[in-house]
């Protein structure tokens, strides 16, 4: 099997798999307990803790862990229940639906053809702003570190980052700040007025680029162990010391009481490792490297070789170890299927594999051509991805979509 | 909270988590489309041809008959869309080729899905349109033969 769907999940790596073991096998205790075994497992997680906050630059009491990026986003839309809140219109679903039914207003902030927040307008009297750090579809890495700059300088009116006159993606943001005279805003108890609030899911972002909660500026950052070669159901949310908070799962008073439910050692060990890990080896600059060298050689020899392509994803700030692409003609599923069958594993933005009639909510609000949608395939690369392998799938991609082509109804000639 | 359709949990019980398995026959269906038209559509001398959906909609689907003395002598198709769709279209011309005309249109959605040993359920509705392809081919011909017959 060829596996190039890295940015769904990654396999546990090999310490993550014996550290969790070793979790089960110490029969360690409840870290809530005072007893010995107890107190043996709250070290581990206390290790595990400064891990992650090593990974992003926080500090370790700024880190809550949690089932994943999903239970991380719906937190912190949780927190700004009733309030005003402005998302991107590439947002993770987890983001995208929680804002919807937490939010007291929902403003959605458009993005340029390349996936970039860079026209938006916020409106006054918004309390929090989440923007992605990375999109996990097409790969477009926001410059959020500008963004919070300009939303948080607090001085009002038009500001651009970059030069926005200038139609290529890499410069970014134009934003209208809220003005001060709003004095109706205060977002939870014991904050100040007219503070906006910016939360980024860093899920795909998180070991492919460099991130750092200081230097972006963000209060609120999420992201997953799994996406780092940690397991599947543990995560992590960064609240910044200060920025408003309150728990969504009520129970016990694990998590110093902001997040309830018996503390998941093993999988939080195995979360702490995989950051360790990743910064230890600082993975960004082998996917800056490597895996981007072998990314563009994927790009460019389908474009080469592949009549009718569409390039979905970025050239510059983008995620190294994803590809976009749309074959005209040839609708995603089929496509992904065909190369299922040839033992490559890929994705797809077609609504026919995602379980619903829409397409891909990120390409359409890319794209806003759901033909192109319907017919995109993402190829996500991993650290160990190889040229060989790359090689084995344009053997025979090339002839599947030009089979789905041929037998298209969709003139590709008009 | 039923206003909320987050907490809507009413069709629970039609949300087969692995409602998303293709069958062999469907796959097979897939692999090795029949009667498919490959290329252009000059090259295919047809009698009737129609065309259902949209590739907007992640599906299309057009069907061309030969006909003679009221009865499907051949039959090709071109799709866009999903393997369900590619499979399902594919099972159509088989089901129809031969068939009279009536016989033809009386071909139902159930009756392809049952042919591929089934389909998972969000799918039957997108990409099971090949029938009415099939009835608008079959409409179409009728239209020119009676245009051609009142010529006479």
């Amino acid at each position: 099997m060829i596996y190039l769907d890295f940015a769904a999940t990654t396999p546990p790596l090999q310490e993550v798999q014996e550290a969790m073991l070793e979790v089960y096998r110490a029969e360690l205790g409840n870290p809530s307990s005072l007893h010995t075994p107890g107190q043996l497992a709250k070290q581990k997680v206390a290790q595990a803790r400064d891990q992650v906050a090593q990974l992003i630059n926080a500090d370790p009491e700024e880190i809550i862990f949690t089932s994943g990026g999903t239970e991380s986003n719906n937190t912190v839309m949780h927190v700004f229940q009733g309030k005003n809140i402005a998302i991107s219109a590439i947002e993770h679903p987890s983001v995208a639906a929680s804002a919807q039914a937490y939010a007291g207003t929902l403003t959605q902030l458009p993005v340029d053809q390349w996936g970039f927040v860079r026209h938006a307008e916020i409106p006054a009297n918004t309390d929090l702003v989440s923007i992605m750090l990375a999109n996990n579809e097409v790969g477009s890495v926001q410059d959020l570190a500008g963004i919070c700059k300009t939303i948080k300088s607090g001085r009002g009116g038009a500001i651009v980052v970059g030069d926005a006159n200038r139609e290529s993606p890499d410069q970014f943001v134009k934003i209208t700040t809220p003005t001060v005279e709003n004095s109706q805003r205060s977002v939870v108890e014991n904050t100040t007025e007219n503070t906006l609030y910016v939360h980024t899911d860093a899920t795909q972002a998180i070991g492919k680029i460099p991130v750092d909660v200081k230097a972006l500026g963000v209060d609120y950052l999420t992201f997953s162990a799994h996406k780092i070669g940690g397991p599947v159901g543990v995560g992590a949310l960064f609240v910044r010391r200060g920025a408003p908070y309150c728990p969504l799962i009520l129970g016990g008073h694990q998590e110093n009481g902001r997040r309830a439910g018996t503390t998941n050692t093993a999988s939080i060990v195995g979360l702490g490792v995989a950051a360790g890990l990743t910064t230890t080896n600082k993975t960004w600059q082998s996917y800056d490297t490597r895996v981007r060298t072998l990314r563009d050689w994927l790009k460019a020899q389908i474009m080469q070789q592949i009549p009718h392509v569409r390039l979905n994803s970025p050239t510059t700030n983008d995620l190294p170890h994803i590809l976009n692409v749309s074959f005209a003609g040839a609708e995603g599923e089929a496509v992904q299927l065909y190369l299922d069958l040839a033992d490559i594993a890929v994705s797809t933005g077609s609504a026919c594999a995602a379980g619903s009639l829409e397409p891909s909510p990120v390409i359409m609000a890319i794209h806003h051509d759901a033909e192109v949608a319907h017919g995109s395939v993402r190829f996500s690369l991993g650290l160990n991805t190889t040229r060989a392998e790359l090689e084995q799938l344009l053997q025979v991609l090339p002839g599947i979509v030009q089979r789905l082509q041929s037998i298209s109804t969709v003139n590709l000639d008009a | 909270m039923q206003d909320n359709p987050v907490c809507d949990n009413r069709n629970a019980e039609n949300n087969s988590p692995n409602g998303w398995v293709y069958t062999e026959t469907v796959k097979e269906h897939f692999l090795n489309p029949r009667n498919f038209l490959m290329g252009d559509e000059s090259q295919y001398p047809y009698d009737g041809v129609g065309t259902v959906g949209n590739p907007i909609c992640g599906d299309q689907m057009r069907m061309y008959l030969q006909i003679k003395d009221n009865r499907i002598t051949d039959i090709k198709w071109k799709t866009y869309g999903c393997a369900s769709a590619i499979a399902s279209t594919s099972a159509l011309s088989e089901l129809a080729k031969g068939r009279t005309l009536d016989a033809a249109q009386e071909i139902s959605a159930a009756e392809i899905a049952d042919y591929l040993g089934g389909l998972p359920e969000h799918k039957f509705h997108c990409s099971v349109l090949g029938h009415e392809a099939l009835r608008a081919a079959i409409q179409d011909y009728r239209q020119n033969f009676d245009k051609a017959r009142n010529a006479l």
